[in-house]
């Protein structure tokens, strides 16, 4: 322990360790020794009882013997010396003091040994094998008590029994000493033995210590590798497992709508392409499309906003989601277009009584923040039982039923049919002819005149748009405007007949400059009014027809205004800046709000033709047209009366007053030339005369 | 006091008792061990009804053993050390005393074969303890040495205590007066068992109690 605690280590710890080690393992060396004598002494017990039994079992008297006393010392007193270091080395192994008690003991019974020998040289062998014995313990404070006892023994026979211990040849009182002296003698041999056992134990112990605490160096570096790997694949995992979300999410997405949470389009066209190859397997099985369309989410999103027109479109979703059967599917399309695919139906009943229910349920009102908003929706039922192929024929045919269900009227559901699918291929190829029927110079105008009532002057012309298809004779606006608007060739198509009515109206203008200059009326869609640069086209055509812009007037309808009022506010002001008057359309069909008419720059109305026709009749539809016409009047605006047709109306008309009529009865639509001729006054006033309707409707089949 | 303080102090009280009781132990032995038994007044001439043949050019050793005495295997053991330092000058005689009760072969013991193995004794049976009465012999080890003359020089016993081994003062007198002539002490204790029982010794020619308080 001494190059522990002056060399080896500053380590305090260590030094500590160390001696720890040695102590925890000496110890453990005396435990084990303790035991081991325990047993030896306990042998070496019955041993002395044994030799006592052999070499003095009795003491005679003459004839008469009795057992000897070595006998009985053997037994009791050897009994006396064994027991009490045996009871400790039981009860309390490893104890310096049971080692020491031991080591008296050892040396007692080597003492009372010799005596029962008779004090042979041989048994003193006993004495040195107890201190070898001793020196099992690897302590060399063992030695001392054995070495005491001894000398003490030898001491005190010396001094009193001198002769009974070394003989009377050499018989001296400290003779013991030189007893003393072997066994210190063999002392320095056992101390030497046990101080370099002691130094190995020591070096061990060091190692140990070395060693344990390069193994908790090793052990904290492999914890914190351990730890360190442990974060590392718990980071990994994270990643995994944001990864797999991300690519089911993505999964997800890929056939999901993000914002209802419903089967997208490929996922629908998917389960559509399944339940077709069902139906191929199947001749009984039937399936049906419904594609539903909302009526009036335009006006919703324009009017709340896309983040309410968004949430309407979830609440759609849910509620379509309650309404069908766990097994059917319902996708969202795009915007607000909807599909169910019904599955293992029994019938085309069963779709219907579906869209029924489904009516029914998105007819009713949505929370939208706090005020109920209303809709309705369209649906097209397209059957499996028209044997499709394609999964988008059978939704391309729910689509067309869908539309026809919204040529009904809306808020209704039609069931697909050939004939409408005839209809849908018409209407194909008239969409398809109209992409180049303005190239081909298929468009042209007729002009209906508008008349000043009282004077029965003409005021100017309203540019009605006609095509003449090759195949299909001359087709009015309604056959192929809304074609038009839904494919946006209606920009191009307004953008000629603006050009086209101000040319001529221009034309006419140069060739009469004498007369009171007319005015040509444009109709503009709600497309055209809408493009960012329309301003700059009117400037445009004005700029190359050389039209003054006062003799141009643009009709637009009132939804056109009332949909989009901030765009339309703005675009209506520079339109009067720029000189161009304003015409309300179709008005009191519609919106009909009084507050737009003192808002907006409008300088025209024009009565629908709906209240001319009934004028006559007397359900208050002549005051209506009385209060439009003051209502305009006051507000400096002309009042135009649409669709006259008989003389009935036109007196009506001028007996209320009315300014301005248009209609059949002062003349048809005439072609370029016929008005261009009554431009020119080569028509007489007879012409707008009702007698004069048909000469004057000779003039258009010319 | 702590439980640790008590049960160091009962150890330490423990340990005091035991060595104390060995210690008893062991005087108690020790006494027994140096205790010696009745010596012999034995005849200053060797005696004439003895069957023993005295050799007239040397001395004569007599000693009474027991036969089954374990104490005198020690005097066996140093008369043969005896024998060999006197170089012959000795003639020694070992009476085996056989009690009268007892059958043949009872004396045959390892003492008896121990005793005849060394050379110039001679071993003798002693039926009834007659030779032993003639020499007063009472004691099992109790030596005798006469002179080439007949003259008592020596009596005692040969070892130092009861059946212990070793140099004594016996041995060495008897060694001294064979070799030299002379010697300091003419008689010793002797240590061993009695020869006869208590009755018998108490009726023995010469026999006495006294003890040697050597």
């Amino acid at each position: 322990m001494k190059r522990i605690t002056t060399n080896w280590y500053a380590d305090e710890s260590l030094q500590r360790r160390v001696k720890s080690l040695f102590s925890q393992h000496q110890q453990s060396i005396c435990k084990r020794t303790d035991r081991m004598f325990a047993v030896l002494m306990a042998i070496q017990w019955v041993a002395a009882v044994a030799a006592a039994l052999w070499l003095s079992p009795k003491t005679w008297a003459g004839p008469d013997s009795q057992t000897h006393i070595h006998v009985w010392a053997a037994l009791f007193l050897g009994g006396v010396v064994s027991l009490f270091p045996i009871a400790l080395a039981l009860t309390r192994p490893g104890e310096a003091s049971t080692r020491y008690i031991i080591a008296v003991g050892q040396a007692l019974m080597s003492s009372l040994l010799i005596h029962f020998t008779g004090g042979r040289i041989e048994t003193h062998f006993h004495v040195f094998g107890s201190l070898a014995f001793l020196s099992f313990y690897r302590d060399w404070r063992v030695l001392v008590p054995a070495t005491v006892v001894v000398a003490a023994d030898h001491f005190l026979r010396g001094m009193f029994w001198p002769e009974s211990v070394y003989g009377v040849l050499t018989v001296s009182n400290w003779r013991w000493l030189e007893h003393a002296g072997w066994v210190l003698f063999e002392d320095t041999f056992l101390l030497i033995a046990i101080k370099r056992s002691m130094s190995e134990m020591c070096d061990i112990a060091e190692r140990t210590a070395e060693s344990e605490r390069l193994n908790e160096g090793l052990e904290h570096r492999v914890s914190e590798r351990t730890e360190q790997l442990a974060a590392t694949n718990r980071k990994l995992e994270n990643e995994v497992a944001e990864r797999r979300q991300v690519e089911e999410q993505l999964l997800h997405n890929a056939f999901h709508d993000g914002l209802t949470g419903l089967a997208n389009r490929a996922l629908f066209m998917d389960h559509l392409k399944l339940a077709l190859g069902r139906a191929e397997r199947n001749e009984s099985y039937q399936f049906a499309v419904l594609f539903l369309d909302l009526d009036r989410f335009k006006v919703i999103n324009d009017s709340l906003g896309h983040t309410a027109g968004d949430q309407l479109l979830i609440e759609i979703a849910r509620r379509l989601e309650a309404t069908i059967r766990p097994g059917d599917t319902v996708s969202r399309l795009g915007g607000d277009e909807f599909s169910v695919l019904l599955d293992d139906l029994g019938g085309v009943d069963e779709a219907e009584r579906v869209a029924e229910r489904l009516q029914v349920e998105l007819a009713l009102p949505f929370n939208m923040g706090g005020h109920e908003e209303f809709t309705t929706v369209s649906i097209g039922i397209a059957m499996s039982t028209t044997g499709y192929q394609l999964p988008d024929d059978i939704l391309r045919d729910a689509d067309t039923a869908m539309y026809r269900a919204k040529q009904l009227g809306k808020a209704r559901h039609a069931v697909f049919n050939q004939a409408m699918h005839a209809r849908a291929m018409d209407r194909l190829e008239l969409e398809r002819d109209l992409r180049r029927a303005v190239e081909r110079g298929e468009i042209f105008l007729q002009y209906q005149s508008i008349v000043s009532l009282g004077a029965g002057s003409l005021r100017g012309f309203e540019a009605l748009v006609r095509w003449r298809h090759p195949q299909r004779g001359i087709l009015p606006p309604i056959d192929f405007i809304p074609i038009a608007e839904e494919t946006g060739i209606i920009i191009q198509l307004g953008k000629w007949v603006l050009e086209e009515a101000c040319r001529q109206m221009s034309r006419w203008q140069k060739l009469s400059p004498q007369n009171k200059p007319l005015q040509i009326s444009v109709n503009l869609s709600c497309k055209q009014f809408l493009q960012p640069d329309l301003l700059e086209q009117i400037q445009g055509v004005l700029r190359e027809t050389g039209l003054d812009a006062r003799s141009l007037k643009l009709e637009i309808t009132e939804s056109v205004v009332m949909e989009n009022i901030e765009t339309a506010t703005r675009t209506l002001e520079r339109l009067q800046a720029l000189g161009v008057e304003l015409s309300i359309d179709d008005f009191g069909t519609g919106y009909s709000s009084l507050s737009y008419l003192q808002r907006f720059p409008v300088n025209t109305l024009k009565i629908d033709r709906s209240f001319i026709s009934r004028i006559t009749e007397s359900d208050g539809t002549a005051e209506i047209v009385r209060t439009i016409m003051q209502l305009g009047q006051n507000l400096g605006m002309d009042v135009i009366a649409e669709g006259v047709e008989t003389e009935q109306q036109n007196e009506q008309l001028k007996a209320l007053g009315c300014e301005f009529g248009q209609g059949y009865y002062f003349s048809l639509p005439l072609d370029r030339d016929a008005a261009e001729a009554l431009s020119l006054g080569r028509l007489s006033k007879t012409a707008f005369q009702p007698d004069a309707l048909h000469s004057t409707a000779s003039l258009v089949g010319a | 006091m702590t439980n640790f303080k008590k049960n160091r102090l009962l150890l330490f009280a423990t340990g005091v008792l035991w060595l104390s009781v060995i210690g008893a132990g062991m005087w108690f032995l020790k006494i027994y061990e140096i205790n010696p038994g009745v010596a012999a007044a034995a005849p200053e001439r060797w005696p004439a009804e003895t069957r023993l043949k005295r050799v007239e050019d040397r001395a004569t050793l007599v000693m009474l053993a027991h036969p089954h005495c374990p104490c005198t295997r020690a005097s066996i053991g140093e008369l043969a050390r005896l024998m060999t330092q006197a170089r012959g000058r000795i003639t020694a005689y070992v009476l085996f005393v056989k009690p009268p009760n007892f059958s043949d072969g009872w004396e045959q013991t390892d003492l008896l074969t121990s005793a005849a193995a060394i050379p110039g004794v001679h071993v003798v049976r002693d039926d009834g303890g007659v030779e032993a009465n003639r020499f007063h012999a009472a004691t099992s080890g109790q030596t005798m040495l006469y002179g080439a003359q007949g003259g008592l020089m020596f009596r005692g016993g040969i070892t130092s205590a009861r059946g212990h081994s070793g140099d004594n003062a016996g041995r060495a007198a008897i060694v001294s007066l064979v070799t030299n002539g002379e010697t300091g002490r003419r008689d010793t204790p002797v240590f061993g068992c009695p020869l006869f029982a208590q009755t018998e010794c108490t009726t023995g020619e010469g026999v006495g109690h006294e003890k040697d308080n050597h």
